[in-house]
């Protein structure tokens, strides 16, 4: 207010009308699928995720046609055989692995499986075994684990009379003891160099099958049931929500105390159950799943439909006399299908994860074939020995869920009309 | 109130008929007599399978002979070991299977209430950042994995729980843990995300414009409101605890009921997968009427609808 | 009489987004006098919601308090403690929301909700608290108030509860009552019978009321000064009278256009304001308004106009009343607002 009375003259003329009209904000008119596709692109983690999964898929199509191994080949002499080997040096052209059920097997200096070394003596008595490695014994001792086991074992005895051995501890000790001894030419060999598997890069399974190889296979297995049962789903949900939410009325009232009745039911026991009747395998865990998990998409669906049902634009074609199909098609299922998107891409890794669970209870693909689920329970009984075994499946499903629900989260912020600004 | 409840345990009653007319019709489309599989049973169990279930009859004559048996409280005989019935099995097993049950749902609820709590009230915060990184995974990892994964660390490596069976109470460490981390990270997530939406709610700034404190404020008027979503996702939750037991059990070698319905689904042993598949079915079925019973005395506007 | 019971002084706050700064109050400053009812008038968006909530420290993140004075009793509430103003809230100066449908504790019945605030401030017992909140049920004209304190908001009417809100604003007797839209959201002949509770409350038991409102003829019915608000500031402020009958605000005058009067006789049409009001994230460097204003001049972009006095209590902030402006024939002929259309 200090120059108040000092006002240039032109100030007091009427403003321009384009200036006024400069002060009025634009904001780009996006249509709803470009305005949420700008959003998921700003969000990192989604978009890390996007590529993760697209990752997952495109290497489940390829590793299986171009690598080495297929996933049934086997190899009962490198079975059991880890990622990273610990290698004694014999000579300077003979190395040697030694699985943990006392197999030697040669290898070379930078980790190329060569297979069994020629067993002269197998002593069980004095827990020995004696290989002939380039023209001079080599000898694995074994019997510093067993003795120790045979102390464990009357340890365990007497602790059933005397609560104060503390038997817990003592297993510890024995699970962490050194187990065996080497000797080559009479000499005591201890590991020389710790080398990455090159042959089977992630390991070796039980009957000697490349894990590697075994992953991407059932990476085809788990995301082609996960795509089918989730897109299976998407059509019976779409159809029965939308058919109840059009309808409205009785119609509605019914088919949704029926969706009622079915959600109470626990699911699992029944895609178990379907399961078992129709005889384990891809097919029947598809259809039983399919026929299972639509209820939350239905009612998702029928929500929407409901809502949008009574709205003017819906109103307005009706009133120009648009059929049944056409509303349905060309005004109702776009604009459901923000929701739907969400809830389909959460239903994929929920799929996934149900699949590796029957498979683990024994009712997933029959072998050769190997879904994430089976490769763990198979992995299951050497746990404590052959870790390993478990861990890279399990990696494989913990990564690919991941993926496929921080994307979700992403999709569902994205789509999210309250959001939209 | 009155008109709730009965309509809620009719609609149960409906469920359960439902259920049990549904596993019959797939039990009975089996491929082939459970006899006529290459697995060998004796005589004796043949003979009392038969009367029980009286293969021989038409469809609807055992129809209507296996609701009455189940209706008595009868769920059933293995037809591969003799003497084992369904009934036994709740007797011996099911009391480990509802030991890790209750033990995982008391700390899905509290533990997942106050982690969630937390996390809202210190949203954006590093805490609220940890917590909601933690509930991420634990959605993310099956129990199996984290089952295996927790025997393998804390028993081998560590030594610090037992690594099978059901003695002492160290023994249900693990089982619950792996049983309880799907659940509990979704109700994390949940009661984070509706107690955010709650905390915006016109009734909240009523609340605060009465000058009540901000304790008061949170604990009674925004918890109770925020824990509605939180009940409604207890019955999931029980059936997620119960399918979860098959391979917890498994893993941790408990002799609960789950560990035994999955070596039956193993020996294709039909008729105590159909007898504990009724069983757990209205055991969740009416775990959630009993749910939704409970959810009357928190949500007052239920009455009505 | 005219002791000041709550004077406002340049008050700014503003919502720090991750889009940058709203500056939601660039500066404003009234006063309410003891048993006085106030107007605050404004379309959505000016910030007059804001300021009721920043008097009341009620502003929740973003939002905050960046400069000015709020005086209660001579008090300033901008730096007092958490725990003071929590005595103040509900006690001294009571809130009345817009919408009764959503500002009612749903899993709360009506009578704990009362109770709860009277417990809260008053040294007294929970059977006398429950007779009090009785008692305020009755005052505000709920039928039966014994059984109905039993009942959840879900089972008042819109009307009901939103009488059921004014009792709990008014059972500890405040010195100041702040109703945020208390009608929007009710039914005409539902808004009329609030109004007169508030008008009857006011002139009954003396309480000084702040309305706010962005509809003119709400304020017209109850109270006795008009302040109206534009893009977070003051536009003019002055008696009901003169706001009315003498309004020298553009926007004021164009409020006065876009209301209906039933008593009219002559054939009227209702006006509306052209436009949309200003962004505030970038607020405008001149006048908020002049990008709706009919009679808009360079100045008005350039530069923000002070405020001119009228009258004693009568003031407006535009560069049409400078001496040095030009006359413009149009804006004199709306001088007389409401008679003159």
């Amino acid at each position: 207010m200090d120059n108040l009375n000092n006002i240039d003259p032109q100030m007091w003329n009427k403003i321009d009308k384009s200036k006024k009209d400069a002060e009025k904000v634009e904001r780009p008119n996006l249509t709803y699928w470009q305005d949420a596709w700008r959003r998921i692109k700003q969000n990192k983690v989604a978009m890390v995720s996007l590529v993760v999964i697209v990752l997952v898929i495109l290497s489940a199509i390829i590793m299986p046609m171009v690598w080495k191994f297929k996933y049934s080949d086997q190899n009962l002499e490198l079975a059991n055989i880890p990622r990273k080997l610990e290698i004694y040096k014999l000579t300077e052209q003979d190395y040697i692995y030694i699985t943990k059920d006392y197999k030697a097997i040669k290898v070379t200096s930078d980790g190329n499986l060569l297979g069994m070394a020629d067993v002269i003596n197998n002593d069980m008595t004095n827990r020995k075994r004696v290989y002939d490695v380039a023209g001079k014994e080599f000898v694995i001792d074994y019997s510093l684990y067993f003795n120790a086991k045979v102390e464990f074992n009357n340890l365990s005895k007497k602790a059933k009379k005397d609560p104060t051995i503390d038997l817990l501890a003592a297993e510890h000790e024995l699970n962490n003891a050194k187990k065996y001894e080497v000797f080559y030419d009479g000499q005591l060999v201890e590991v020389s160099d710790k080398v990455s598997n090159k042959t089977y890069i992630l390991g070796s399974d039980s009957l000697g099958r490349d894990l590697f190889i075994r992953i991407f296979d059932g990476a085809r297995i788990s995301l082609t049931i996960g795509f089918v049962a989730a897109f299976i789903n998407f059509v019976i949900g779409i159809l029965y929500g939308g058919i109840s939410g059009y309808f409205g009325g009785r119609v509605d009232n019914i088919m949704m105390r029926i969706v009622d009745v079915i959600s109470t039911i626990p699911m699992m026991l029944y895609v178990i159950l379907l399961t078992v009747v129709f005889e384990p395998g891809m097919k029947s865990i598809i259809i039983a799943m399919s026929i299972t998990y639509w209820v939350r998409m239905a009612r998702i669906v029928r929500g929407q439909v409901l809502s949008l049902r009574e709205q003017e634009f819906v109103l307005a074609a009706q009133t120009l006399g648009a059929s049944t199909k056409r509303i349905l098609l060309r005004h109702i299922i776009p604009n459901v299908m923000g929701p739907v998107m969400v809830a389909l891409n959460m239903q994929i890794p929920a799929a996934i994860f149900n699949e590796a669970f029957l498979s683990f209870i024994g009712l997933g693909v029959s072998a050769p074939r190997a879904s994430w689920g089976s490769l763990c329970n198979d992995a299951l009984q050497g746990l404590y020995t052959y870790p390993y075994q478990l861990f890279y499946p399990a990696l494989a499903i913990s990564i690919t869920i991941l993926a496929f629900n921080l994307f979700g989260d992403g999709l569902r912020d994205a789509l999210d009309p309250r959001l939209r600004k | 109130m009155g008109r709730y409840i009965v309509k809620r345990v009719i609609s149960a009653v409906i469920t359960i008929w439902f259920i049990m007319t549904l596993t019959f019709i797939l039990m009975n489309n089996l491929p082939g007599d459970p006899f006529t599989s290459e697995r060998q049973q004796s005589e004796e169990i043949k003979a009392a399978v038969y009367a029980k279930y009286g293969l021989d009859d038409p469809a609807h004559i055992r129809y209507f002979k296996y609701l009455r048996n189940y209706a008595k409280g009868d769920f059933g005989v293995s037809f591969q070991e003799l003497g084992m019935t369904v009934n036994h099995l709740i007797k011996v097993a099911f009391p480990y299977s509802m030991k890790i049950g209750i033990a995982a749902s008391i700390l899905i609820i509290v533990l997942g209430v106050i982690l969630g709590v937390l996390s809202a009230l210190k949203q954006n915060k590093p805490t609220d950042r940890i917590v909601m990184i933690l509930c991420t995974l634990g959605v993310t990892i099956p129990s199996f994995v984290l089952a295996t994964g927790f025997l393998y660390f804390f028993s081998r490596k560590l030594g610090w729980v037992p690594s099978y069976g059901a003695g002492t109470w160290k023994h249900y460490i693990g089982p619950v843990i792996a049983i309880s981390a799907f659940s509990l990270a979704f109700v994390a997530r949940l009661s984070r995300t509706s107690l955010i939406e709650v905390l915006q709610q016109d009734y909240i700034r009523t609340a605060r414009a009465k000058g009540l404190s901000e304790r008061t404020v949170i604990l009674k008027h925004a918890l109770k409101n925020s824990l509605i979503p939180v009940v409604t996702y207890i019955g999931p939750m029980i059936a997620g605890i119960v399918t979860g037991s098959f391979v917890i059990e498994k893993v941790f070698a408990i002799p609960g009921m789950g560990d035994f319905f999955v070596s039956s689904i193993q020996n294709r042993d039909y008729t105590m997968i159909m007898g504990i598949t009724v069983f757990y079915s209205i055991f969740v079925v009416i775990a959630i009427l009993l749910v939704d019973i409970i959810y009357v005395f928190i949500d007052p506007r239920i009455k009505y609808d | 009489m005219t002791q000041k019971l709550l004077e406002v002084k340049n008050l700014r706050t503003s919502f720090f987004t991750h889009l940058g700064e709203v500056k939601a109050i660039r500066g404003i400053s009234f006063h309410v006098n003891e048993g006085e009812a106030i107007g605050i008038v404004g379309e959505s968006g000016s910030g007059k919601s804001v300021s009721s909530l920043s008097v009341m420290r009620l502003l929740q993140f973003p939002g905050k308090i960046v400069g000015g004075e709020v005086l209660f009793k001579g008090e300033n509430l901008v730096n007092k403690p958490k725990k003071e103003m929590m005595k103040i809230r509900g006690n001294e100066i009571a809130m009345i929301f817009q919408d009764p449908m959503t500002s009612l504790n749903p899993v709360f019945t009506v009578g704990n909700q009362i109770m709860e605030v009277i417990l809260k401030h008053q040294k007294i017992t929970k059977t006398e608290a429950k007779e009090k909140a009785i008692e305020m049920l009755k005052l505000v004209g709920i039928p039966s108030p014994e059984k109905r304190i039993k009942n959840y908001p879900h089972e008042f009417s819109g009307g009901m509860r939103q009488r059921a809100m004014v009792a709990i604003a008014l059972s500890c007797e405040p010195d100041l009552l702040i109703a945020d839209e208390p009608t929007t959201a009710l039914d005409v002949t539902i808004q009329a019978q609030i109004l007169d509770l508030i008008k009857g409350l006011n002139t009954k038991l003396g309480t000084s009321t702040i309305l706010i409102t962005h509809d003119l003829g709400v304020v017209a019915d109850v109270c006795s000064r008009i302040v109206v608000m534009y893009g977070g500031l003051i536009m003019e402020e002055g008696t009901k009278r003169e706001i009315f009958y003498e309004p020298r605000h553009p926007y004021t005058m164009g409020l006065l256009k876009s209301i209906p009067k039933v008593a009219s006789d002559t054939k009227t049409r209702l006006v509306p304001i052209v436009g949309t009001p200003p962004d505030l994230l970038k607020p405008p460097t001149g006048c908020p308004f002049f990008a709706r204003c009919d009679y808009a001049m360079n100045i008005c972009r350039e530069k923000q106009p002070p405020y001119f006095t009228i009258n004693e209590g009568h003031r407006a902030m535009c560069w049409l009343l400078h001496d040095e402006a030009p006359k413009n024939e149009l804006y004199d002929s709306q001088k007389g607002g409401v008679r003159s259309v």
